[in-house]
């Protein structure tokens, strides 16, 4: 915690020798928090790319005041979600055709991308509704208050609660359910 | 509820590391905002030549002749103070064209082969009456491929009422039968399309696309001077476009636009997508552009007789879950209407009583419960509550007031809004689709109260049994009903 306040300092004072450590430390997590969204490396990737390209311009210009952990995670967390269902999919009529980003991935390769200790979860995960996902994965992965949670989803604590509740249920049951077949 | 402890280990084990490329990628970055930030600190040589040069009468005095005689120079090299226009002015200048005529090349492979080959295409758009013909080839992905022994044409063209649609079932042979189906529009519908129609793609739409774009050149082309923009289109799309642009400084005219499409993702290699070689303003179009006469040899799907009405929606009408139209307000708030029944042959009168403007939405099985500006800036979310509602044909139309706390951007540097919906009622209801964005089509900017009048009570007396608009809803009530949802956000 005293070196994130440390890096936050310098990186308030637009110091870039503080971006170096700031990613390092943080950009295996969010890579695994944007897949697990996403269950698409490759668009995890981008949203990891963006996030930190828009932090590493707004050096000096932007000013944390919160945690820098929160705040990193609360912009994979936005990024992934426009990524996720951005933009119109209807056919165009255009000189190119040119569609905005959607993400509709197949069926991921679990394994390849969590690996094998993990992919049993990870397959679990996948099965569970978008939003209940999110809040598992924000609380249990990157250790987020349900109130910040509420915060960055705009929904009451009660709501975030709920979702997590019903979200860790059907985890269980589904994660059980594995085990007994 | 307390996770048991295997369930929160597991979780600490996920790991998903990030490639060495993406690693290389930001230390790139970092490096270049470092050196960014070096040169920043370098001194101002121009303020040093400046200070030394107020430092004695005769240089002053040197330094006044100068910038005169410059200025008679530049005046005289430049004739009189007449506009430059940019790619921003160009963007917004075809507008008040009475026509539009866009012709060049389309580049497509051909099966597996990477070699490509041009095939022409044309369209023409006329901007008083929303005629337009678009005739292209056709081929799937990015960039075109097509696997038929020449590639298929589509042709979409609209007399103003009309639309003409050619195009084939799923076949790979050229001998399987072009079909050809209509689409009437109502009043309404035509003069929104006048409004909104837009011969450009409309990722160009909005000026924060291409404040990139940088001039690279000046040539002659047609006995005009022209400059050469260039840039490249990276938020929105699914891969980086690359854009050359041929525009008068004179006059704003776009005269051709040359485009190309990153090769792969993440890849540095571009492929061409088109040329526009030919763009002309104001051309006369041919006597049959505009016709919707089924072409010969076509298998007709409807005619222009049998063909119904479409009711006002951004997409297909008929889906059980859909977009209608929106409008952004001069504040930032936005009026959205939309559809939300999953079950048709159930009524949801009983949904629509009891509600208040400014108050939560009725319970319908899906809510568009939030509106953000695409592509944009992190975190700014407009809000929905409900404002009023009209019926048609035993339907029910939601229309929600999105309003945020935070200053929106304006509405010419995003493309569109994205969508934020969600399904209520526990495991979701089946629909057989969810609106995904809102604009440019159906949306429109007002800025007046007569717009007001016009646009958005207009569509809802389109979308209500006796053709009118609730009375509550009015410009000064809707803007006041903002000021009142904004406060209240604020005070959260």
């Amino acid at each position: 915690m005293l070196e994130d306040r440390l890096l936050m300092w310098k990186y308030n004072r637009g110091n870039i020798d503080a971006l170096p450590r700031i990613y390092a430390k943080y950009k295996d997590d969010l890579m695994t928090l944007a897949t697990a969204f996403l269950y698409d490396k490759d668009v995890a990737e981008d949203v990891v790319h963006d996030v930190f390209v828009k932090f590493i311009r707004s050096c000096g210009k932007l000013k944390l005041t919160r945690t820098l952990k929160g705040y990193l995670t609360t912009s994979v967390v936005n990024n992934a979600r426009n990524k996720n269902k951005a933009g119109p999919r209807r056919q165009e009529t255009s000189l190119e055709q040119v569609a905005p980003v959607v993400s509709d991935s197949n069926r991921p390769d679990l394994t390849a991308m969590f690996g094998e200790q993990s992919q049993r979860l990870a397959d679990a995960l996948r099965q569970i509704p978008y939003e209940q996902r999110k809040v598992l994965l924000l609380r249990l992965y990157s250790d987020l208050k349900f109130k910040a949670i509420a915060e960055l989803e705009r929904q009451s604590i009660n709501t975030i609660q709920g979702q997590y509740r019903y979200g860790l249920d059907k985890l269980r049951s589904l994660l059980n359910s594995e085990v007994k077949r | 509820m307390r996770p048991s402890d295997n369930i929160r280990k597991s979780f600490k084990e996920l790991h998903v590391p990030t490639s060495s490329k993406l690693d290389e990628k930001i230390y790139e970055e970092i490096s270049r905002a470092s050196e960014k930030k070096r040169n920043s600190r370098a001194p101002n040589p121009q303020a040093n030549i400046w200070r030394i040069i107020m430092k004695s009468e005769i240089t002053k005095l040197a330094a006044v002749v100068v910038m005169i005689a410059g200025a008679i120079i530049g005046l005289h090299r430049f004739g009189d103070a007449s506009p430059a226009y940019g790619i921003t002015e160009a963007l917004e200048l075809w507008k008040n064209a009475e026509t539009v005529h866009i012709k060049g090349w389309k580049f497509l492979r051909k099966g597996d082969d990477p070699q490509l080959q041009k095939f022409p295409f044309e369209i023409w758009h006329e901007n008083k009456s929303g005629r337009f013909k678009y005739w292209l080839p056709d081929g799937r992905g990015r960039p075109p491929v097509y696997t038929t022994e020449t590639p298929r044409y589509r042709l979409h063209v609209s007399d103003g009422q009309y639309i003409m649609e050619t195009g084939y079932r799923h076949s790979d042979s050229n001998s399987a039968p072009p079909l050809v189906m209509f689409t009437k529009l109502s009043p309404f519908e035509q003069r929104l399309r006048i409004r909104t129609m837009n011969p450009f793609p409309p990722y160009m739409a909005n000026l924060n696309q291409v404040k990139g774009f940088t001039k690279v050149g000046r040539e002659q082309i047609k006995n005009k001077t022209v400059d050469i923009w260039q840039g490249v289109i990276t938020s929105g799309v699914p891969r980086f476009i690359k854009k050359k642009v041929w525009l008068s400084p004179e006059t704003g005219e776009i005269v051709r636009i040359l485009t190309w499409i990153n090769a792969e993702k993440d890849s540095i290699r571009w492929v061409a997508l088109s040329d526009a070689d030919t763009i002309e303003y104001n051309a006369v179009p041919p006597a049959s552009c505009f016709s919707t006469n089924p072409p010969a040899g076509h298998k007709q799907m409807n005619t222009k007789e049998t063909v119904v009405e479409r009711e006002l929606a951004d997409g297909n009408p008929d889906c059980k879950f859909h977009s209608c139209i929106g409008f952004t307000l001069k504040d930032g708030s936005v009026i959205y209407g939309w559809h939300a029944n999953n079950k048709p042959e159930e009524s949801q009168a009983h949904l629509f009583t009891d509600l208040e403007p400014g108050g939560p939405f009725p319970n319908l099985p899906a809510k568009v419960t939030g509106l953000k500006p695409f592509p944009g800036e992190e975190g700014i979310i407009l809000a929905g509550r409900h404002l009023t509602f009209t019926r048609k044909k035993g339907r029910f139309y939601e229309w929600g007031i999105y309003v945020s706390d935070e200053n929106t951007p304006e509405r010419n540097t995003f493309w569109t809004y994205e969508v934020i919906s969600k399904y209520n009622f526990g495991p979701r209801p089946f629909f057989d689709g969810r609106p995904g964005s809102l604009g440019p089509e159906h949306e429109l900017t007002i800025h007046s109260e007569q717009e007001f009048d016009i646009w958005v009570r207009g569509a809802m007396a389109e979308l209500s049994d006796d053709g009118k608009a609730p009375d509550y809803v009015t410009y000064e009530n809707v803007l006041q009903l903002t000021e009142k949802i904004r406060n209240s956000l604020q005070e959260k």
